[in-house]
C-alpha cells in the first residue's frame, strides 16, 4: 500500500431507512482509486444495500429515506435531480448471478456502447473485442461472437458480464458476490482479473467469502446490523482487527 | 466446523504447553545433574530427546493440517502462527538441555573447579523466563513478560560474568581448561535459551495484541573483550 | 324478421339454457376447480348487467334525451373498463391511471374511425353496441398486455438492472418487454382473425344474420369490426406500455418497490 491512494468516492453519514426499519447507518467510508474494497458482513448487515447506493439502484421510492451523502465528483449523487443515467455509465455493476443479455456474444458488448451513441461497425468492433480482451474472456470466444451468451459456462458468463460492465467504460465497478455461483476455478479467473482490473479502475466488491476479501482486496470494510464497524487495509483487518465485533466475525466466533 | 477448528486449536495449545513443560524440564534437570554431577539424571535427559523430537513433529503436523483444513484468520491465524514459532524455540531449548546433559557425562569423571553457583542461578533464571512465555502463552496474558528486555540483558551479564570468572581460573590454572570451557558453553547454551524465552515472548505479544514488538532491542554491548 | 319470440318466452327458454350452467357449477364443486363461487357470481353479475343495460336501452331508443345519456353510458364504459383491467396489476399502485387512458385512447380511435368513415351512423342502436365491442375489446386487451408486461418485467427483473447499471435508460430497458406484451395481448384477437368464419361467426355478425341480414354485408360489417378491434387494441396496448414506465420504473430509473410484491 505503498502508492499514493485518492479518493474516488465518499460515503458519509448516510442513513438509510427502509420503512421504519434502518438498513443504513451513519456509514462513513472512502473509495480508493485504482483500489480493491471489500466489503464483509453477515448476511443482512446491509453490504449490498451500500453497494446498490453507490451506482442508486436501490433507493426505491415511497418508503425508502435517505440522508447523509455519497461524494462522487465532488457532488453528492443524492442531490436532488441527479442525473443517475449518467452516473451509472461511470458506476458500472456486477451481478451476483451471471446474466448475460439473452443475445449474442457480441450484442452483449455492444449493446450499451450503441445505446450510447456509437453506431458505427467499426467502432463497435473495437470496443467489443478489447473489453472481451480486457475481461480475460477473448481467446475462449473470438471465433463464436455470433452464438448466444447463454451457451457458456457459469464463469464465462461471468467475465462476459464483465466485459459488458467494462464497455461503458466506468470509473468504478461495483461487484455484488460476483463469484458466489461459480466453482472454484471460475471464481480464481474472476479474482485474476479483479487484480489486473484495479489497475485501471476501482473495484468496490461485496462478497460472503472472507478468504476472497482477504486475497483480492486492498481495503476491507466489515459491516454488522447496518453499521460499518471496522474499515481498515485488509492485511490489517484480516490479521488484527481492532473490534471485536469484526475479529469474532472473521475468526467464525458469531452468534 | 467452526467449532470444531476452535476445539482443535485448543488442544494444540495444550500440547505446545506439554511440550514447553518438557523442554524446560529437560533444561533444569540438565542444570541440576552438572551440578550434582548426576549421571543417571543426565542420562534420563537423553532419553527425552526423541520425546521432544516427536512432539515437535506432532504440533507442526496437526498445526499445517489445521492451516489447510480452516485457514484461519485474525487471532486464529495469529495463534497458528505462534504455536508453529514457539515449537521450533521449545525444541532448541529442549536440544540445549540435552548439549549440557552431555557436557555432565563429559565431566562425571572429574570434579568441578570449584562448586558451581553461577550456572545454576543463571538457569534458574532462564528457566523463570521460559515458564513466564509459556504462561503468558497458554493464560493469552502479556503482563508475566513485562520485564523480559531487563531481564534478557541481566541473563547477557551473566553470561559474560561466567565467562570471566572462566578466564581468571583457565588463566591462574591450565588444568582447568578443559572444564572451563564446558561452564562457558553451558553459559552460551543458556544465554541463548534466555534468547528463545525473549522469541516466544514476542511471538505471544503478537498473538494476543496482533502487534509487533521489540523485546531485545539493539543495545550498547556490555563491556568485555570477547 | 329477428328473433321469433317474446320476453317472457325468452325467460323460459333462458331457464332451460341455465341448466346447463348449473351442471357446470355442480362439476367445478366436486372437481375443486376453485371457480364454482367466481363463476356463479360472474353470471349472476353479468346476468343482471344485461336486464338493466337492456331495459335502458329500451328507454334510450325512444327518447330524444339519448344524446346526453349516451354520454353517462360512455363514460361508464371507460371507467367500469379502466378499473376492472387495473385489477391485473394486483401492486402497482393507482394502476387505473394506466388503463383508463389506455382503454380511451385506444376504443375513441376507432370509434372516431368509424363515426368518420359513416361505417358508424350516429344514431344510438349503432353508437352504442359497437362503442360497447370497443371498449370491451380494448379492456381485454389493456388487461392482456398489461398482465404480460408486469410478469415480463418482474421475470427479467435482473436483466432489466443490468441494463439500468450499464446507463441504459429505462425507456429502452423496458423497450423489449414492450413488444412481448403488445404482440401476447393482440394474440387472441389475430387467432381469431385467422379463424374467422371457419371456427366460429363473430357476434357482430352473428347479431346481423340473425336479425336478417344479407350474409355478404354482415361479413362486410364484421371486418369492419375487426379493423376497428384491431387498430384500438394496438393502439391500447402501446398506450399501456407507453404509460406503464412511469409506474415499472421510479423517476430515478429504478424498478420500482410494487414489483417486488408481484
Amino acid at each position: 500500500m505503498s502508492k499514493k491512494t485518492s479518493l474516488e468516492m465518499e460515503v458519509k453519514d448516510l442513513d438509510l431507512w427502509y420503512d421504519t426499519k434502518q438498513a443504513l447507518k451513519k456509514v462513513n467510508m472512502p473509495v480508493y482509486k485504482n483500489k480493491i474494497t471489500a466489503i464483509i458482513g453477515p448476511s443482512g448487515c446491509g453490504k449490498s444495500t451500500l453497494l446498490r447506493c453507490m451506482n442508486r439502484m436501490n433507493d426505491i421510492i415511497d418508503k425508502c429515506r435517505i440522508e447523509g451523502e455519497i461524494l462522487f465528483d465532488d457532488k453528492n449523487v443524492y442531490r436532488k435531480n441527479y442525473d443517475v443515467v449518467e452516473l451509472r455509465k461511470r458506476v458500472g455493476m456486477v451481478f451476483q448471478k451471471p446474466n448475460p443479455f439473452p443475445k449474442s456474444i457480441y450484442e452483449n458488448i455492444a449493446y450499451a456502447p450503441r445505446i450510447h451513441g456509437i453506431k458505427k461497425k467499426k467502432s463497435l468492433d473495437g470496443i467489443v473485442q478489447q473489453c472481451l480482451k480486457d475481461a480475460f474472456i477473448w481467446e475462449e470466444v473470438h471465433d463464436r461472437m455470433e452464438s448466444s451468451a447463454m451457451g457458456l459456462s457459469g464463469g464465462q458468463q461471468q467475465r462476459l458480464c464483465i466485459a459488458r460492465a467494462l464497455s461503458i467504460e466506468p470509473d468504478i465497478i461495483l461487484m455484488d458476490e460476483p463469484c458466489s455461483a461459480l466453482d472454484p476455478i471460475a471464481t480464481a479467473k474472476i479474482e485474476d482479473l479483479m487484480r489486473v482490473l484495479v489497475k485501471d479502475y476501482t473495484v468496490v466488491i461485496v462478497t460472503h467469502n472472507m478468504q476472497q476479501a482477504a486475497r483480492v482486496s486492498d481495503y476491507t470494510a466489515y459491516m454488522y446490523l447496518g453499521e460499518l464497524i471496522e474499515f481498515g487495509e485488509t492485511e490489517q483487518i484480516f490479521e488484527n482487527p481492532q473490534e471485536e465485533l469484526t475479529e469474532k466475525y472473521i475468526t467464525g466466533r458469531f452468534g | 466446523m467452526v467449532e470444531e477448528f476452535h476445539n482443535e486449536l485448543e488442544k494444540l495449545k495444550k500440547q505446545v504447553v506439554r511440550m514447553g513443560n518438557l523442554a524446560q524440564d529437560m533444561l533444569k534437570k540438565s542444570v541440576k545433574a552438572l551440578k550434582e554431577k548426576d549421571t543417571d539424571l543426565a542420562k534420563e535427559i537423553l532419553n527425552c530427546k526423541n520425546e521432544i523430537a516427536n512432539m515437535d513433529e506432532k504440533i507442526e503436523q496437526d498445526a499445517l493440517k489445521l492451516l489447510t483444513l480452516f485457514q484461519p484468520m485474525a487471532k486464529d491465524m495469529r495463534e497458528m502462527a505462534t504455536v508453529l514459532k514457539m515449537i521450533t524455540y521449545l525444541a532448541r531449548i529442549g536440544r540445549y538441555g540435552k548439549d549440557i546433559a552431555n557436557i555432565t557425562l563429559e565431566l562425571a569423571h572429574k570434579p568441578h573447579v570449584k562448586e558451581l553457583v553461577s550456572i545454576p542461578y543463571m538457569a534458574k533464571e532462564v528457566d523463570s523466563m521460559i515458564n513466564d512465555a509459556l504462561t503468558a502463552f497458554e493464560n493469552e496474558d502479556v503482563e508475566s513478560i513485562d520485564g523480559f528486555t531487563a531481564r534478557e540483558k541481566n541473563v547477557d551479564e551473566l553470561r559474560y560474568s561466567i565467562f570471566r570468572e572462566c578466564l581468571t581460573y583457565m588463566m591462574e590454572d591450565s588444568k582447568t581448561i578443559k572444564r572451563c570451557a564446558r561452564y562457558i558453553m553451558v553459559a552460551r547454551y543458556l544465554e541463548r535459551c534466555g534468547d528463545h524465552a525473549v522469541k516466544m515472548a514476542e511471538k505471544v505479544f503478537y498473538m494476543v495484541t496482533g502487534d509487533h514488538i521489540d523485546l531485545d532491542p539493539p543495545g550498547p554491548t556490555p563491556d568485555c573483550e570477547l | 324478421m329477428g328473433i321469433p319470440y317474446t320476453p317472457l318466452e325468452g325467460l323460459y327458454i333462458l331457464l332451460a339454457a341455465s341448466s346447463l350452467l348449473v351442471l357446470v357449477i355442480i362439476l367445478s364443486f366436486y372437481k375443486k376447480l376453485g371457480i364454482g363461487k367466481e363463476f356463479t357470481y360472474a353470471i349472476v353479475k353479468g346476468g343482471g348487467q344485461l336486464v338493466l343495460i337492456a331495459l335502458f336501452l329500451t328507454f334510450l331508443f325512444q327518447t330524444k334525451l339519448w344524446i346526453f345519456l349516451i354520454w353517462i353510458l360512455l363514460l361508464t364504459m371507460i371507467i367500469v373498463g379502466g378499473h376492472t383491467s387495473a385489477k391485473r396489476a394486483t401492486h402497482m399502485p393507482h394502476a387505473f391511471q394506466i388503463t383508463t387512458p389506455s382503454i380511451l385512447i385506444g376504443a375513441t380511435t376507432a370509434l372516431i374511425v368509424l363515426a368518420l368513415s359513416r361505417a358508424m351512423p350516429l344514431q344510438p342502436q349503432y353508437i352504442i353496441p359497437l362503442a360497447g365491442m370497443a371498449f370491451g375489446n380494448s379492456m381485454s386487451i389493456c388487461s392482456l398486455s398489461l398482465d404480460r408486461l408486469v410478469r415480463e418485467i418482474n421475470l427479467n427483473r435482473t436483466g432489466i438492472e443490468s441494463m439500468l447499471s450499464l446507463g441504459i435508460p429505462s425507456k429502452q430497458a423496458m423497450e423489449e418487454y414492450n413488444r412481448l406484451s403488445i404482440r401476447a395481448a393482440l394474440i387472441p384477437t389475430i387467432d381469431r382473425l385467422k379463424t374467422l368464419g371457419v371456427i366460429f361467426i363473430p357476434g357482430a355478425m352473428a347479431g346481423l344474420l340473425i336479425a336478417g341480414t344479407d350474409p355478404l354485408v354482415a361479413a362486410e360489417y364484421q371486418i369492419i369490426v375487426y379493423l376497428m378491434i384491431v387498430g384500438g387494441g394496438i393502439i391500447t396496448a402501446m398506450t399501456v406500455a407507453f404509460l406503464a414506465r412511469k409506474k415499472i420504473f421510479t423517476e430515478y430509473d429504478q424498478l420500482a418497490e410494487w414489483l417486488y410484491k408481484e
